[in-house]
Order: C-alpha cells, then sequence, then structure tokens
C-alpha cells in the first residue's frame, strides 16, 4: 500500500505562556525566538502579546503560539488568557533583581488556579547581566532557583536573549516534556554558568 | 440628444422619464420601442399607459429601475423556478397595503412585467394558506357566486381532496 | 322592500352595461355582504346611507316585477347572483377606493399563478423521508459512531418520521380555493388534476367510491404505502387518466400493484419511476419501461424481487440517461449480477447514485464501476453484498488509484468478509483534504473494525512525529550561541 503519509502532513500546535514580573525580558525572549531579533529599548507590553512560530519538520509542522502578558499589575485580569489550554507555562524571572523571583510564588498560585494540568518551566532571563553580579550572589541566586524549580516540579533555564545563549533549548525542551521524548541534551549544574536542569 | 429617455404617462398624465432600459423591462413598452424606433431611440419618446395611475406606476417604474440590470431566468415550466421564494428586496418592495399590491399586479400584468407579476403572486399566494373560503372571499373581497347548495356540493364531491 | 332593492340593483345593472369601464366613475360603496344580498333578510335603505344618494340618482325603470326579455338579467330567483351573466370577467367591485377595472382576482391568468404558486408552496407528496444518516442499531454502534455517550443517546432517540407528511397549516389550500367562487374552483381544478397522490386507503377509497368529476392530467402519480389496495383499484382510478404528461410514476410500498400500459402511452416524458417493495413488478415489466421510456432518469426498484438481470439488462440496453439506480433488495439478491449491471453502468455516462444492496456483483463490477464512472458517481451503496472481498474496495479506494474522487457517500454495512479497512480511512481522510465529507456507513461490528484500525493507524502516525520532533531536538547546532565564549570574553574583559 502506498504510504500516504507523504502527501500529508501532520500539523501540531501548542500554546505557551509567559508568566512573570514586568520588565523581564518575556517579550524579548519571543520576538528573539521567533523573528530572531533582539531590541535593547524597553516598550511596556500592554495587555497580551501574541506571535506563532512554525517549524516544519520533515511531514511535521509544529506551531507554538507563545502569549506574553504584560507584567504590570494592571493586566492581571487577562491571565487566564494567556493560561487557559496553554500546554507550557514559562515563569520568569530577571536573574539581577531577586524580588522577580521571589514574585514567581505569588504568580504560580495564581495560574495554577486556571490551568492545572499545564507543564511549568521557570527561566531566568539577562545571563549576560547575571555573570557581572558578585560570587555570592549568583550563587544564592542559583539556589533559590534551584529549590522554587524543584516545588515547583518545573525545568529551570538560565537564558540571555541579547546573546542567544539557551533561547532554542527552552522550546525543545518544552516539547521534549509535552510528548515525553527523551532528549540528549546535557545539563548544566554548575554556579556561573546558565543553568539547564530538565531531567 | 445624448440620452434620450422614455416618458411614461400615467393615466392621471403624470410624466415619468425613464432611462430605456428600465422601461424595456416591460415587454410591452419595449416592443413599443423597438417597433416605432426601428433605428434605435434618437429622441425623448413618450408611452401612454392608460390603465395604470401616477402612484403605481411610481411603485411600478421603481421596481424596474432597482432590477434594470437583473436577468431573469427564461420563461421555462420550470417548478424548481416557481417554487424560489421571493427574494428579499422584492418582498420588502411589495410590503403594502393590499390594494397596491392589486394595483402593482395588475399593472405588471398589462405591461408584460413577468418577474414582478410572479412576485406579486407568490406573495398573494403565502395569504391563501390556512384560509377558509370564507375568510378567503373576505380578505381579497371575492364574491360568492355560488349557491349554498352548490358550496355543499363542491365540498362533498371533493372529500377525497381535504388536504390537497 | 325586497322589491325596491331588486329593483335598485337592476338599475345599476343597466347603467353599466352602457359605459366602459375606464369612464365609469360611480362610486359604489354598498358593502357587499350576503346577508343583505340573501333573499331572507330584508334589506334597508338606511345601510351605507351616504353613498345610497349614488344609487338614487341613478333611473329607475319600471315599477313592475317582470323583467323584460331584452334585459340581460335573468329571473333574479333563480341567481344567487346578477352579475355572474352579465361580465363573467368584470364584475363591479364594490369597494371605497376609486379603482374601477377589473380585481386580480378575476383575471384567470393571475388567479392560475396565484394558485399554481400556493401550490407548490403548501402541498407536500408524500415521500420516503432520507435521513442525513440511518439510525444506529444499538448504544454501542451509536458510541462507536459519535465518540461520545451523550452524542450515541442523542443519536439512538432520535425520532425521525419515515414519511415526510405534510403540515397542517398548508393542508387543504386548494380545497378552500374550491369553494370560493367559480373562477377559483376552476382554476383549483386545473392545478388539482396535474398531480395525483394518495397514502391514506381511507381517503383512496373514498376517491374511488365518489370519483370527481375532474379530469386528471398528472404530471406525477404517487401512491405510497397503500400496503392493501389491490390492482383493480389502480385500474379503476387510472383508467380515464390522462398519462401524456407523466413524468413522475411512484408506488411506493405497494406491494400488489402494477402500472398498465396505459401509464407509459407517452413514456419519453417519464423521468422517475419508483416501485418499491412490490410482489408483481417483474422482468416483463422492465422489459416494456425499458422500449417506453428512453429517458428515464431516475429508477428505483428496492425489493422487487422478482426482477432479475433479464429486466435489467433491458434497462441497460435501452436506457442511457439514469442518473440514480437502486436495486437493493433483502431476498433474491443472487437475481442481480455483474451480467445486467456491469452493462448498465456502461451504457450510462451520468450516474451519480447506485444502490445495490444485498446483489450479487463481484469484486470485478468494483473494478468496472471505478474505471468507468468514477467521473460522477458521488453515493455508492454496497450493503450486504456477499460477493464483495477485501480485492476491490480497500484495494480501488487505496492512495495509488484516482478512483471514485466524487464519492460522498459509501455503505457497506454487514460486509463482515472485508477485513482491510485502512485504505477506506485514509480514503475518508484525503476526500476531507478535498471538501468531501464522506459518509462511511458500516454496522456495529465493522465499526468496531474501523476504529481499531484507525487507532492503529494514528498511533503509527504519531510515532513518526515524535521521531522527527526528536531527531530536530536532538540536533546540536540549533542556533544558541555556547556560554563559554560570553564566559571567557567577560573574564578577558576583567583581566584587563
Amino acid at each position: 500500500m502506498g504510504d500516504s503519509q507523504q502527501d500529508q502532513n501532520n500539523q501540531v500546535a501548542l500554546k505557551i505562556g509567559l508568566i512573570g514580573d514586568s520588565q523581564i525580558g518575556k517579550t524579548s525572549l519571543m520576538v528573539k525566538y521567533v523573528e530572531g531579533s533582539f531590541d535593547e529599548d524597553y516598550i511596556q507590553t500592554l495587555g497580551v502579546n501574541f506571535m506563532d512560530k512554525k517549524i516544519q519538520i520533515r511531514n511535521t509542522t509544529i506551531t507554538f503560539s507563545i502569549w506574553d502578558l504584560g507584567g504590570q499589575k494592571e493586566f492581571i485580569n487577562m491571565l487566564p488568557l494567556v493560561s487557559n489550554d496553554a500546554v507550557a507555562i514559562l515563569f520568569m524571572f530577571d536573574l539581577t533583581r531577586k524580588s522577580t523571583l521571589n514574585s514567581i510564588k505569588e504568580w504560580y498560585r495564581q495560574v495554577r488556579g486556571f490551568n492545572k494540568t499545564a507543564l511549568p518551566f521557570l527561566i531566568g532571563t539577562k545571563y549576560d547581566q547575571f555573570i557581572d553580579l558578585s560570587y555570592q550572589d549568583q550563587v544564592e541566586i542559583t539556589q533559590q532557583a534551584k529549590k522554587f524549580g524543584h516545588a515547583m516540579k518545573a525545568p529551570v533555564i538560565f537564558c540571555s536573549t541579547s546573546h542567544s545563549i539557551n533561547v532554542q533549548k527552552i522550546f525543545k525542551i518544552i516539547l521534549s516534556k509535552a510528548f515525553d521524548l527523551r532528549l540528549n541534551l546535557d545539563e548544566i549544574n554548575n554556579i556561573g554558568e546558565p543553568i539547564l536542569i530538565y531531567k | 440628444m445624448s440620452n434620450p429617455k422614455v416618458i411614461v404617462i400615467s393615466s392621471d398624465d403624470e410624466k415619468f422619464p425613464v432611462d430605456p432600459k428600465v422601461a424595456e423591462k416591460s415587454l410591452l413598452m419595449k416592443n413599443m420601442i423597438n417597433d416605432l424606433n426601428p433605428d434605435g431611440l434618437q429622441e425623448d419618446f413618450e408611452i401612454p399607459t392608460p390603465n395604470v395611475r401616477a402612484n403605481v406606476l411610481a411603485k411600478v417604474l421603481e421596481w424596474c429601475e432597482h432590477h434594470k440590470n437583473t436577468i431573469f431566468p427564461d420563461d421555462d415550466d420550470e417548478d424548481a423556478k416557481k417554487s424560489a421564494p421571493v427574494e428579499e428586496w422584492d418582498k420588502n418592495f411589495l410590503k403594502v397595503d393590499q390594494e397596491m399590491l392589486y394595483e402593482i399586479m395588475l399593472a405588471a400584468n398589462y405591461l408584460n412585467i413577468r418577474p414582478l407579476l410572479d412576485a406579486g403572486c407568490k406573495m398573494v399566494a403565502e395569504m391563501i394558506k390556512g384560509k377558509s373560503p370564507e375568510e378567503l372571499r373576505r380578505i381579497f373581497n371575492i364574491v360568492n357566486d355560488f349557491s349554498p347548495e352548490e358550496e355543499a356540493a363542491i365540498r362533498r364531491e371533493n372529500e377525497w381532496a381535504e388536504d390537497r | 322592500m325586497r322589491r325596491s332593492a331588486r329593483r335598485r340593483i337592476r338599475s345599476l345593472a343597466c347603467t353599466t352595461t352602457t359605459r366602459t369601464p375606464s369612464s365609469c366613475s360611480q362610486q359604489f360603496s354598498l358593502q357587499l355582504d350576503d346577508a343583505e344580498f340573501s333573499f331572507d333578510s330584508s334589506y334597508t335603505s338606511s345601510s351605507p346611507a351616504s353613498d345610497a344618494s349614488d344609487l338614487e340618482s341613478l333611473p329607475d325603470l319600471t315599477e313592475d316585477d317582470s323583467t323584460p326579455n331584452t334585459s340581460p338579467i335573468k329571473d333574479p330567483v333563480t341567481r344567487s347572483y346578477y352579475f355572474q351573466d352579465l361580465m363573467p370577467l368584470k364584475p363591479i367591485s364594490f369597494e371605497t377606493t376609486r379603482r374601477d377595472g377589473p380585481s386580480i382576482f378575476e383575471i384567470p391568468e393571475i388567479v392560475h399563478k396565484i394558485l399554481e404558486f400556493a401550490d407548490i408552496q403548501s402541498t407536500v407528496i408524500p415521500q420516503e423521508h432520507t435521513p442525513i444518516r440511518r439510525k444506529p442499531l444499538s448504544f454501542n454502534h451509536a458510541l462507536l459512531i459519535h465518540g461520545s455517550k451523550h452524542q450515541a443517546e442523542l443519536a439512538l432517540n432520535d425520532q425521525l418520521p419515515d414519511t415526510i407528511n405534510d403540515n397542517y397549516e398548508t393542508t387543504g389550500v386548494l380545497y378552500n380555493c374550491l369553494q370560493v367562487n367559480r373562477l377559483f374552483k376552476q382554476v383549483a381544478t386545473e392545478v388539482l388534476r396535474k398531480k395525483f397522490f394518495f397514502s391514506d386507503e381511507f381517503k383512496l377509497y373514498q376517491f374511488l367510491s365518489n370519483p370527481p368529476d375532474i379530469k386528471f392530467k398528472p404530471t406525477v402519480f404517487v401512491l405510497h404505502k397503500l400496503f392493501q389496495v389491490k390492482q383493480q383499484a389502480l385500474d379503476r382510478i387510472s383508467f380515464p387518466f390522462d398519462f401524456s404528461d407523466l413524468e413522475w410514476l411512484e408506488l411506493y410500498m405497494c406491494p400488489k400493484l402494477i402500472p398498465g400500459a396505459e401509464f407509459f402511452k407517452d413514456g419519453h416524458k417519464l423521468k422517475k419511476l419508483i416501485i418499491t417493495g412490490s410482489k408483481v413488478i417483474d422482468d416483463e415489466f422492465l422489459k416494456m419501461v425499458s422500449h417506453c421510456c428512453p429517458n428515464l432518469e431516475v429508477l428505483d426498484i428496492r425489493a422487487c424481487e422478482l426482477v432479475s438481470d433479464a429486466g435489467v439488462y433491458q434497462i441497460a440496453k435501452r436506457c442511457h440517461k439514469l442518473t440514480t439506480i437502486n436495486l437493493g433488495r433483502k431476498q433474491r439478491g443472487y437475481l442481480i449480477t455483474d451480467h445486467s449491471l456491469t452493462k448498465l453502468i456502461k451504457n450510462n455516462s451520468k450516474l451519480e447514485t447506485v444502490g445495490l444492496a444485498g446483489c450479487h456483483i463481484s469484486d470485478k463490477f468494483l473494478w468496472d464501476l471505478a474505471t468507468v464512472r468514477s467521473d460522477t458517481l458521488q453515493r455508492l451503496s454496497l450493503n450486504n453484498c456477499p460477493l464483495i472481498s477485501n480485492q476491490s474496495i480497500p484495494l480501488i479506494l487505496s492512495s495509488t488509484t484516482p478512483y471514485f474522487h466524487k464519492l460522498s457517500v459509501l455503505e457497506l454495512r454487514f460486509n463482515y468478509q472485508i477485513t482491510v479497512w485502512q485504505p477506506v480511512i485514509e480514503f475518508k481522510r484525503r476526500q476531507e483534504f478535498r471538501g468531501i465529507s464522506l459518509l462511511l456507513e458500516v454496522c456495529e461490528t465493522l465499526m468496531l473494525r474501523v476504529r481499531q484500525q484507525e487507532m492503529d493507524m494514528d498511533k503509527v502516525i504519531s510515532q513518526r512525529i515524535f521521531k522527527d520532533i526528536l531527531d530536530w531536538a536532538n540536533e546540536a547546532n540549533d542556533g544558541d550561541s555556547s556560554f563559554h565564549e560570553l564566559l571567557s570574553s567577560r573574564r578577558q574583559v576583567a583581566l584587563v
């Protein structure tokens, strides 16, 4: 019998939500991943931003629908829009501002109220500035992040949008977790290096 | 004269200048125009319509104007075409009081504008549903020319057709 | 009182004969009411008082009662209304408007149009109700088809009537029109005679025992579910009919009836012939039909178990305009085989619907059908065809072949011998791609098979997808930069 699969393209669609305080780099991450560009200037996200990224792998098209929620308090009522039906939620914090990591607790609680089945991910941004902090600070933040990740049962990834560190890897890990596939990627677990824990 | 018009004159002497294309929706007028102007219209051409009053003529010409570019399917005796419902615009156009509706239909009949007459007939046909003979006579102002005995005989003889 | 009323009306009548309608400017505002003009009630001059003056002004005739012979009015006592003889087409209308001339309800052509439209709008010819899909055979079957318990229950309980029947609001339209007045009766009769249909035995006998004075000239002749009616009844009914316009002849589930030769007098006009569940229709009948009705488009002879290849062959020889053919049956399927059907499908290039439930057609026939009729075939029923196997449908529908690309309905119930369903599932999915929603009707057992094979196929597809993703994800070269470079460049800066 002929291979009819050749004629047909398989479609896989995943909705991903980006959650976290303002000025963390959520929008930048989305734009970097989808368009490959990075803009130094900060433009506040008013409400919700939305972008699609399509990846063609042989006969399969993967579409990531990325929803980015503005971090200001006034956009909190749009949270359901971003979290409902999402396959993965990226809880994001700024590696150079400890307060943003503390906010994760509250964000996590809120999102869980709307979506109990989404896969959580803990993403620390601005790694390129993180490495300029003191060793002490780096230790503290890394250990705190790992604790949170452990409690949330979420992979922990440090990334830098401006320097293209771990950006693609985030989405690879999302796919592998969503479909329970075994990734060959090595973990990174040393202080000072961009943490990559997911197994 | 750049654009000669057809001037339709109502029974009460009101004049309605229209585009020849509009007037030609009436086969009667179309034939008159062509027969009396074999080389095409050179100047304004008057057509009197002694059977149609001004207010009715105005409505009829309004219909013709709206449909001046509509192509109506040919005179086929196709059941499918007959059962097509009245077009929305026509339906609204014909939402007038009964008298005017009948006048329009008479005018359409006289002027030979088949699609307009058909639309009117379909609307009247709708009114027939669910009405007893007496009600029909009343709303259509029809005179009963049967004797009560004749009526009863008709009812009896056609009992088989009670649900037709 | 009465006398003066008569005189007034007489005078009214006389004046109108001398004037032409267009110049007649009288305003007649007498309210026409049966009560007033019946000779039992007394007429008072005080009614429509102001307008009575118009009548008064008309010249009065002689005082005596006898009607002169020259008057067009005959003896008023025997007539219920005068004006009938005066101007059959243009009676005066007594209304408050200034309209002069006839009302639309006096112009026969217009009344005819109106009643024809009314007939089309309201007349429902009794017909088999064809549901969008067949009812599930059991709850499990429904569950397999629809997927959810809720939907399954809905589908099972969906009570649709077997027969499309008329809505009470639209019944009796023509019947009522018959009684309105003479013109309406004349026109209504004209419209009535063009269709003849019955679905109620009692009403049919009523018709037979008191036949109306109508010369039927039907384009449509339909008898629906008249199980007990005998042939003599049909003969008696049809004897006086004029069948020269007949286009649609249907005897649906009337087992004892067979139409005689008179029905096919102008058989070249017949387009639709439906006779189902007949115990008398046979090959001889079909042979006659084939000779008389070369323009037949629809032939439905389901459950006519006397019909065999011989009859169908005759149809195949002479009828080339068929769009629908249905020969389905429960018993004696061995009588219909490739021998007649192959010729039939080859000779009819516009075939859209083919129903062969229970027939003994072979795999070869299906291949022939695919090769010659794929360009037109839309609906195919092969329920209970014992001779077909995995060598026909599954192979015909495989992706490497272009067959049946217009198919939107495929019935394969009770063909347990078919075990290979992937090609059918894939065909269904390809049709979706083409914008055609293929209805695949199978029974419970087969539905189970279909679902299982569907799941297996989906698993294969999923695994393929996962492999693709994994290969992509494990690709080292993904666009990210190495952090080592960043760290070393910072250290260099620090050192400086």
